[in-house]
């Protein structure tokens, strides 16, 4: 009996302990998290945890509202999609709004990009970000834009936006803190915005030249040359594009010598190495000479620096070459005058890199898009002019092989003497596992990027301080050419086409920015570190390619080369990383010679889908299958079919053409079958750069060299890809023949049924995912025409993820007054624009997708005027004392 | 006398239960608008200890718990789309598609109610593990 009590005794202290313990547990878990899930409990509280974002997700109504800082009351419209107008009595208080306004709509998003810049992402998200945190430490983002911010004057314009503008994000910021109603993001999390600070938005910034401007093509170079050999590898991928192409600025070109860059702008930090510190001696062997072959150390810090790269989130780094602006004006305009078009082509992302917004101040008349976190609009006009953006895509980054001894451990030679390398140490929080300790070793080049078999620094353009926002509040201001082309001569990263037209009827192009040139040493490829070929100075801002009112009458950038080979400057190569042209090409094709164009006949083209290399190339093909057909015979009742869809098409890749699958898969197998047996015999290292090597990733300069090389002409002897490793020689004819047969087997396979049924649709999507990875917060994928060479482009593969992320058309001809169109105050007299997402990010907010179905459509909205209403609801933002706070949900 | 207090319910009947089941969701909703998110736990232990020490059966307890913590927690999470018309089901998909899990509201508000429910039902166990049973009948 008593061995059954203490029996019972035990069982019931056993299952009590168990009980303690597991509630422990679970407590603990739900109150800390445990890895990198979330502390469960506060972030799924009904009443303070993620569920409150709900608030956000209800229509905008009137509200008044106390904001920190303002000195005014400011007027705040919101037209039907959310787009805001501004209406402040001091630029200080339009800034602060736009700063309020973002963040009300954007925090998360504007919190992620920051983290991204600034080495935090692992705080966030654990230890699968921490590569990238690394990396954008080393790169120097974050010590860029402090350098740029301590350069700053705070009296200035630029100094005194962003202190307004982040003043408008804190109050923002305090608001959201004392209601509790996080986004959904951070109280799943449970982790939160910081206070917002300028260098934040200056690291912002930073981001996007990274995205637009870094390059790694130097170490593919690298790689290419250690396979293929050096000559191989310039005879395919050549400084000079060999293919047609359309320079905006055809010349004639002056050279006037460089603009020096001064000693601390060529790198990520004030001057290092310097005489005092240096140790004189001499010269070690190089074992990396520009002029040598590339040695198996620089392949390995090149794969291994690749690799990094690779596990960087998506678009973080700039492969696809995209945006398109274009300019008219005279006797091609309805009515003369000038008109512009600008779609920047960029990840499609929800929320979208774009906010919507105009701001009236005294002076400041502006309206377009910004930059969630950047105050300024980047893409618009004003009363006066319009502007818009393509990505000048020319080299702007250097990498360098430093050489190093153990001999001299945290040294490197550089001009005659081993200098001191700059230490800068990072602490990286990392959610659920310990914190990181990181140590940036930092020469006259630049940041140390791998020291795997060979030590690589890299110069890049984005680490010279550039005071982008000073420019851009100039452009804002800007009523006619010359203070547009004043207020960039102080843009220096990243290079972009500026593409400009006014009320005056005037247009113009500036490509403003850093083109760094060398004396010695083959810019594309990794140079010696020790100084010979080192930076000399930049092309002079007069000399960069730019032109006004061409007697054309029209200007395209579509990311082609802007000048000729005659330009005498290097600028960049054929892979590195120019588009091929042949969206400017067909701009160009469109508008030259035509008269009479109105606002809709640039939306057309905005939404042109016809592919331009297909149009020069496929009667080629035809011809080439007809006549091995007729020599050899042997096409299928499938190849027939598809020859005949191709020679009655109308090379436009709108989602009900089957000829567009069969063209677009041929390339693919084109390329393939032309270089692919080189790239098997000369162990090409794909794995290491899939995005840059693969062949399936159709680089820029094959696709060029089969365009061009298909026709006659190009490389001879084992140089052309027409032979083959064996010796043996093949036409160019057998390998469309070839590539042909593989296409159309391809086909049958993936789609099935007859070749008529193989429709463009059913091959080719588009979608714009969630910017939080989340599954069921994007769009899509939804079938699509377009392909990554039409005007209307679909880049990012068969399921494209970039393209068009903001159309505007504004249109300052006389024509418009006679059309009767208003643009509601001053300025253009029509200005319409959207972007495929919506002015919220969070996703129960009506706003948050609903302008897809426009963008979608190729429709347009018109952009609110500055200093006029947007729309029916309205905001009074009001300093504190003069009206109550009100409790808001955020949308 | 024995024969009395054997035939006196020793927790009440159902209507007992209901009644601590509603008082305890109303103290659990009224908490979670103060993130107290641990009340559940509270709450459950509370019934735990109640319910060994007045030697109540287990099909009561539990039950109870169940109700108190799923209307505990979920009409708070409705009540803001009830009065102020916010959209819950959109934001349980999204806390569904943030937190890695199928996009759908039903699994956001299964997760959160899941939530509740295992601290309610782990404080039972707990309550009633620390309480000494009471004499049988």
């Amino acid at each position: 009996m008593r061995n059954v009590r203490g029996r019972r005794g035990l069982r019931r202290a056993v299952n009590a302990g168990f009980a303690l313990i597991v509630s422990g547990l679970l407590l603990y878990v739900l109150a800390a998290g445990y890895g990198t899930i979330p502390p469960l409990g506060a972030a799924l509280d009904p009443g303070r945890g993620a569920w409150t974002s709900a608030a956000g997700g209800q229509t905008a109504s009137a509200q008044t509202l106390s904001l920190t800082g303002l000195q005014h009351p400011v007027a705040v419209s919101f037209s039907a999609q959310g787009v805001p107008s501004i209406q402040a009595a001091t630029d200080h208080d339009a800034y602060l709004a736009l700063g309020y306004l973002q963040a009300r709509y954007r925090l998360a998003e504007m919190d992620s990009e920051r983290r991204l810049g600034e080495g935090r992402l692992a705080q966030l998200a654990g230890p699968s970000q921490l590569s990238s945190d690394e990396f954008e430490l080393r790169l120097g983002l974050l010590r860029t834009a402090q350098r740029e911010w301590a350069a700053t004057p705070r009296s200035s314009a630029a100094g005194q936006a962003l202190l307004s503008f982040s003043q408008g994000v804190n109050d923002d910021i305090a608001q959201v803190r004392a209601s509790g109603h996080w986004p959904a993001e951070f109280s799943l999390a449970r982790v939160y915005p910081s206070t917002w600070t300028p260098v934040d938005s200056l690291v912002i910034q930073g981001v996007l030249t990274e995205e637009l401007d870094f390059t790694t093509t130097p170490l593919d170079y690298a790689l290419l040359e250690k396979s293929l050999g050096a000559q191989r590898t310039m005879a395919w991928f050549p400084v000079q594009p060999p293919n047609r192409q359309s320079p905006f600025n055809p010349g004639p070109y002056r050279h006037p010598g460089l603009t020096p860059v001064a000693a601390d702008l060529a790198s990520s930090v004030a001057p290092v190495g310097t005489d005092a510190a240096a140790t004189a001696s001499p010269a070690p062997s190089d074992p990396f000479r520009s002029s040598q072959p590339i040695s198996t150390a620089t392949g390995t810090a090149a794969g291994d620096l690749l690799a990094q790269v690779g596990r960087l989130p998506a678009g973080v780094v700039h492969t696809e070459p995209d945006s398109n602006a274009w300019a008219a004006n005279g006797p091609l305009v309805d009515g003369h005058g000038a008109m512009l078009a600008g779609d920047p082509h960029l990840p499609q992302t929800l929320p979208s890199i774009w906010y919507q917004a105009a701001l009236s101040a005294p002076g400041l008349q502006v309206s377009g898009v910004t930059v969630p976190g950047v105050p300024g609009v980047l893409i618009g006009h004003n009363q006066h002019i319009g502007w818009s953006l393509t990505d000048t895509q020319n080299q702007a980054t250097l990498f360098y092989a430093e050489q190093t001894s153990k001999s001299h451990p945290d040294q490197y030679y550089w001009r005659g003497a081993w200098r001191p390398m700059t230490d800068v140490h990072y602490t990286i929080p990392v959610r659920g596992a310990a914190t990181r300790q990181l140590t940036v070793h930092i020469t006259v080049h630049g940041p140390i990027m791998t020291q795997a078999g060979q030590t690589m620094a890299v110069d890049w353009m984005g680490n010279v301080p550039s005071p982008d926002l000073a420019a851009l509040i100039g452009i804002n201001r800007a009523a006619n050419f010359t203070q547009f082309k004043t207020a960039l001569a102080g843009w220096y990263a990243p290079v972009q086409n500026f593409v400009y037209a006014d009320d005056q009827g005037h247009i113009g192009e500036i490509s403003a920015g850093y083109y760094p040139q060398v004396s010695h040493g083959d810019p594309w490829l990794p140079l010696t570190g020790t100084g010979a070929d080192d930076i000399d100075g930049v092309i002079p801002y007069a000399a960069e390619p730019q032109i006004y009112d061409p007697p054309g009458h029209v200007i395209a950038t579509a990311n082609q080369r802007p000048v000729d080979p005659s330009y005498p400057y290097y600028i960049g190569t054929s892979e590195n990383f120019f588009d091929n042209s042949f969206r400017a090409n067909q701009i160009y094709a469109v508008l030259r010679g035509r008269s009479g164009l109105n606002p809709a006949a640039f939306q057309a083209l905005q939404g042109n889908v016809t592919d331009n290399l297909a149009q020069a190339f496929v009667p080629r093909l035809v011809t080439a299958l007809r006549q091995s057909e007729a020599q050899s015979g042997g096409l299928s009742s499938d190849q027939q079919q598809a020859l005949n869809l191709l020679a009655n098409w109308d090379d436009s890749m709108t989602t009900g053409s089957a000829a567009a699958s069969v063209w677009w898969t041929f390339w693919g197998d084109y390329i393939s079958a032309a270089f692919s047996p080189w790239w098997t015999s000369a162990h090409v290292p794909v794995s290491k750069d899939s995005a840059g090597l693969a062949l399936s990733s159709w680089p820029t300069s094959l696709t060029e060299d089969l365009a061009a090389w298909t026709a006659g002409g190009g490389p001879s002897g084992t140089l052309s890809p027409f032979a083959l490793p064996s010796g043996r020689t093949r036409t160019a004819a057998q390998v469309m023949r070839q590539a042909f047969t593989t296409a159309v087997a391809h086909l049958a396979s993936k789609l099935g049924g007859s070749p008529s049924a193989w429709t463009w649709g059913r091959l080719h999507t588009r979608e714009f995912p969630s910017l939080t990875g989340a599954t069921g917060l994007g769009y899509g994928p939804r079938a699509s025409s377009g392909d990554a060479w039409t005007v209307d482009a679909a880049e990012g593969g068969l399921n494209s993820d970039t393209g068009p992320s903001w159309r505007m058309v504004v249109d300052f001809s006389a024509g418009a007054s006679a059309r009767g169109a208003t643009g509601g105050g001053a300025g253009p007299a029509l200005a319409e624009g959207v972007y495929p997402g919506g002015q919220s990010e969070n996703p129960t907010s009506p706003w948050y997708d609903d302008l897809i179905g426009y963008w979608w459509d190729d429709r347009l909205l018109p952009m609110p005027a500055a200093g006029s209403a947007a729309g029916s609801v309205r905001w009074t933002l009001r300093p504190p004392g003069s009206s109550a706070a009100m409790a808001v949900g955020r949308g | 006398m024995a024969d009395l207090r054997l035939n006196r319910p020793r927790t009440g009947g159902g209507w007992w239960w209901l009644a601590v089941a509603l008082a305890g969701a109303l103290v659990i909703a009224l908490t979670a608008e103060l993130g107290w998110w641990f009340v559940p736990f509270l709450a459950g232990l509370a019934v735990g200890l109640v319910a060994r020490g007045r030697g109540g059966r287990r099909r009561h307890p539990v039950p109870a718990v169940l109700v108190m913590t799923l209307v505990g927690w979920g009409v708070p999470l409705y009540w803001p789309a009830l009065v102020q018309g916010q959209p819950a089901g959109a934001t349980a998909r999204v806390i569904a598609a943030l937190a890695g899990l199928p996009p759908y509201a039903v699994t956001g508000v299964l997760v959160t109610l899941l939530v509740a429910v295992l601290q309610a039902l782990v404080g039972l166990w707990l309550g009633r593990a620390l309480t000494p049973r009471a004499p049988s009948r």
